[in-house]
């Protein structure tokens, strides 16, 4: 009953083609609207900006990642530079 | 009287005279077209407008090597199911109650399936509010195939997707459809 049902549908969709008419003088309204030029929308130009910007941060954030973990992926003096951070709170009776 | 090719040359100089003849002799196929998934028909307007508008700042891109009409007709189609989109993601409401006109024709079709009218508008009602409850690229891929009757082929190269891609979605569209249909039906039993 099912498929029946939708045979039934479909043609009863074929059947009728939709209108064609054009309402009067439409053409005008569309080169009126060519020759007004497209309308600016600030928040848009502001979002494309935004999100090519964005892209461009994680693209550099990868790229920096990746030279960093190259460089310095079998580096064993990064426990120097915790060393050298943390060095104030380690010797707090120090001072410089 | 000139060819579509002189209008279209006109019209990349620049003449709007031109581009206005272009406009009104392709126009009603458009707007047939547009109607095929519009609601209203300041929704119908607007699709058209957008059409030629883009039809116009595209035509420098246009290459004689298909007939204008069919160059038009897949921009028709890419703003059409832009429109589809972005009604969806403005999750316009469909009404699902059944009308007592469509609520009859349920009944008259389940006492008897065969005679029921396909001439009816209840059954075009009922056949819209289905095809509006699908997803945009169902919607789209069931109207080009079903009702236009279109091969798989052309409707590739309407849309700009894959043959495997069309064959995929009129495959997931079907499915979606035929749950629809279903709801239909159980809706009426209950």
């Amino acid at each position: 009953m099912r498929d029946q049902l939708e045979r039934k549908l479909l043609a009863a969709a074929r059947r009728v083609e939709p209108p064609a008419r054009v309402p009067y003088a439409f053409e005008r309204r569309i080169l009126a609207a060519i020759q007004a030029g497209p309308a600016l929308d600030p928040w848009q130009a502001w979002g494309r900006v935004f999100s090519r910007a964005a892209i461009m941060c994680v693209g550099i954030s990868l790229l920096s990642s990746v030279w960093f973990y190259c460089e310095n992926g079998s580096n064993r003096e990064l426990p120097d530079l915790e060393h050298a951070v943390y060095a104030v709170l380690d010797h707090p009776g120090v001072t410089w | 009287m000139q060819s579509d090719s002189d209008l279209i040359d006109a019209a990349r100089q620049g003449d709007l005279a031109s581009f206005e003849a272009l406009i009104v002799k392709f126009q009603p196929k458009v707007f047939g077209a547009a109607r095929r998934y519009a609601r209203t028909e300041s929704d119908v307007e607007d699709i058209v407008q957008e059409v030629f508008i883009k039809a116009y700042q595209k035509l420098a891109s246009y290459q004689a090597k298909a007939p204008f009409e069919h160059w038009l007709m897949r921009l028709t189609v890419h703003c059409c199911y832009d429109y589809l989109r972005n009604a969806r993601r403005n999750r316009e409401v469909v009404i699902s109650d059944l009308t007592t006109e469509e609520s009859e024709w349920m009944e008259r079709f389940m006492a008897a399936p065969e005679a029921a009218d396909e001439n009816a508008e209840a059954a075009r009602e009922l056949i819209s509010g289905v095809l509006a409850k699908l997803p945009p690229a169902s919607r789209l891929v069931i109207t080009l195939l079903e009702l236009e009757e279109r091969s798989v082929k052309e409707i590739s190269e309407l849309t700009g997707w894959s043959v495997p891609l069309v064959k995929v979605r009129a495959f997931r569209a079907r499915l979606q459809m035929r749950r629809h249909v279903e709801a239909l039906l159980a809706h009426k039993k209950m």
